[in-house]
Order: structure tokens, then C-alpha cells, then sequence
């Protein structure tokens, strides 16, 4: 398996987990808080907003430009989440769910038209894509823990 | 009606672009990157119109399919912290990246714009107050731009 088949298998998988993780919880208990003031919806959202960013960031990569993610620096997640759920904790359920689902497409579309070799280990595309997919596995490995605790 | 409005907000929005893009053509590369307005250097300028347009054309997909754009949660007293946010990253950006930029979100927000039914532009509308915004916005900062030229003669 290529590098890149590695990664985009990784995502796929990931994305699985969480739809599995969500599956079945009812409407009112999706946009309740469960995670300090985040709900099951807003922790969707907050996927969907950091694919809506890596996409064109990709495109960027692909046209030999510096991404945005280029100033990212691990201390400064919580105010980049801040902002970004900021402009999304309107959105409805029905759009949350159509986002995370077409956010996910365009990521894919842009990870398939980088070459292959940024997708080996250290590489900036591979990096991304690990971390979404660690971030994600986090995140429906709260949602499950947090089902089991209110039966939900 | 709304085909005029449509058709009217598309070319005031050319306009626009093409009107900043003569603001800013021929500046040397050495003074692209000098502060002019605050710590923002005339690179910087475009960069941030282009920010703009990139968030405006997710938005404007949004409103088409009738969700809600982010720029629903757009206060104007958090504007500098909207501002911030997008140009951090993007004083990275080399002068060339930021003029490619500024074609290729222009050419993204029409686009999305050229997508959204004609219904949508009446006057009042979210897209028509968007376009109002982003058509003074190029104006706004073409004239700072051109302000700063001719007091530097650049």
C-alpha cells in the first residue's frame, strides 16, 4: 500500500468510527452541551471546519504555495478551534451533517491530486492527514464514552 | 428584477476588483511589503481582500443550498479579531502567492455567486448586503492604497 493509500485508508476509517459513534443518538441529545459547552453537533462541526481550512491549504501545497497551516503552532489550538466554531455554532443539525459529509469529499479530492511522496512520514500532507485522523479518533472515542455514561 | 439585480451585483463586483487591481499594479517589489496602513504593508491589503472573497465564496455556496454562512455570527465589533485571524497565516505569503490569490478567490467567489439564484440578490437580501460590503471593501482599500502611493510616490 502507498503512502498515500495509507493515509487516505487512515481518514476513512476514522470517519467510520465517528459515524458509528454517532449513530442512533436522537436529535435533542445532539445538540446538547456533552463536552463543557460543546455538543455532539458542535464536536462535528469542528471536524468539518478544520477539513473546510486543510482543503484549499492543500490546493496551495499542490500549486507550490505556503498553506495557512504553516503558522499553526500546537499552542494556539484552542483559539483557532474559538475562532472557528465561533462563525459555525449557528449552523443547524441537518447543515452540520451535509457539511461533514461534503468538507470530507473536497478533503479527499485535494489529497488525491498531491503526488505521492508528500505523503511519506514527516512530509506536510501525511502530517495533516494524521492529524486529522488523530484528532477525529479522539474525538468519537469522547462521543462513545460520553453515550455510555448517558445511556444516550 | 432579479436577474438585473444579479447581473448588476456581478459587474459592480468586477468593477471593483478590477478597479483595486489598478490600485495596486506596478508597486516595487521592495515597498510591497513596507507597512502603510497600520502594520498592514500594501501586500497585506490583498492578501486580506482575498480572505474575503475565499470565506465569502464558501458562504455564498452556503446560501445557495439555503444554509446558513458563517458570516451570520459576523459582529462588526469583532471585526479586528475576524481580521486577525485570517492574516495571520497569510503574512507568510510571498508576493507572488498573494496576487495569484487574488485572481483565484475572485474567480472563486464569482463562481459561487454565478450559482446562487437570481431570487437571492433583491436588495436587502444576505447576498446583496455581502456584495454591498465586499464592493466598498475593494473600494475602501483601493483608495488606501493609492492614498499611500501618492503621498510616497510609489
Amino acid at each position: 500500500m502507498s503512502d498515500k493509500s495509507e493515509a487516505l485508508t487512515a481518514l476513512e476509517a476514522a470517519r467510520r468510527e465517528t459515524l458509528g459513534a454517532i449513530d442512533g443518538i436522537p436529535e435533542d441529545k445532539m445538540t446538547a452541551p456533552a463536552f463543557g459547552d460543546w455538543s455532539v453537533k458542535d464536536v462535528l462541526c469542528h471536524l468539518t471546519s478544520w477539513e473546510q481550512f486543510a482543503a484549499p491549504d492543500l490546493q496551495r501545497v499542490s500549486r507550490g504555495h505556503i498553506p495557512q497551516l504553516a503558522t499553526f503552532r500546537g499552542e494556539d489550538v484552542d483559539e483557532w478551534n474559538a475562532h472557528m466554531m465561533r462563525s459555525r455554532n449557528l449552523f443547524p443539525l441537518p447543515q452540520v451533517m451535509f457539511e461533514l459529509e461534503e468538507s470530507r469529499r473536497q478533503l479527499i479530492d485535494a489529497l488525491n491530486a498531491l503526488p505521492d511522496n508528500l505523503f511519506a512520514a514527516g512530509q506536510m500532507a501525511r502530517m495533516l492527514a494524521d492529524g486529522l485522523v488523530h484528532g477525529e479518533q479522539g474525538h468519537s472515542a469522547d462521543i462513545r464514552d460520553w453515550r455510555q455514561k448517558q445511556g444516550a | 428584477m432579479t436577474a438585473d439585480a444579479k447581473a448588476k451585483a456581478l459587474t459592480d463586483l468586477a468593477a471593483a476588483h478590477t478597479d483595486f487591481k489598478e490600485a495596486v499594479s506596478g508597486i516595487p517589489d521592495d515597498k510591497l511589503a513596507v507597512p502603510m496602513h497600520g502594520d498592514w504593508s500594501a501586500k497585506d491589503i490583498v492578501a486580506h481582500v482575498s480572505s474575503l472573497n475565499e470565506l465569502g465564496a464558501l458562504d455564498m455556496r452556503r446560501i445557495a443550498r439555503g444554509h446558513v454562512p458563517c458570516f451570520a455570527a459576523f459582529r462588526e465589533a469583532d471585526v479586528d479579531e475576524w481580521n486577525a485571524f485570517f492574516m495571520r497565516p497569510r503574512k507568510l505569503f510571498p508576493p507572488a502567492q498573494v496576487f495569484d490569490e487574488m485572481e483565484s478567490r475572485y474567480d472563486m467567489i464569482v463562481e459561487a455567486l454565478t450559482a446562487v439564484p437570481e431570487a437571492m440578490f433583491e436588495p436587502g437580501s444576505m447576498v446583496s448586503n455581502f456584495l454591498m460590503i465586499a464592493v466598498h471593501h475593494y473600494g475602501d482599500h483601493a483608495g488606501h492604497i493609492r492614498e499611500w502611493r501618492q503621498q510616497e510616490g510609489v
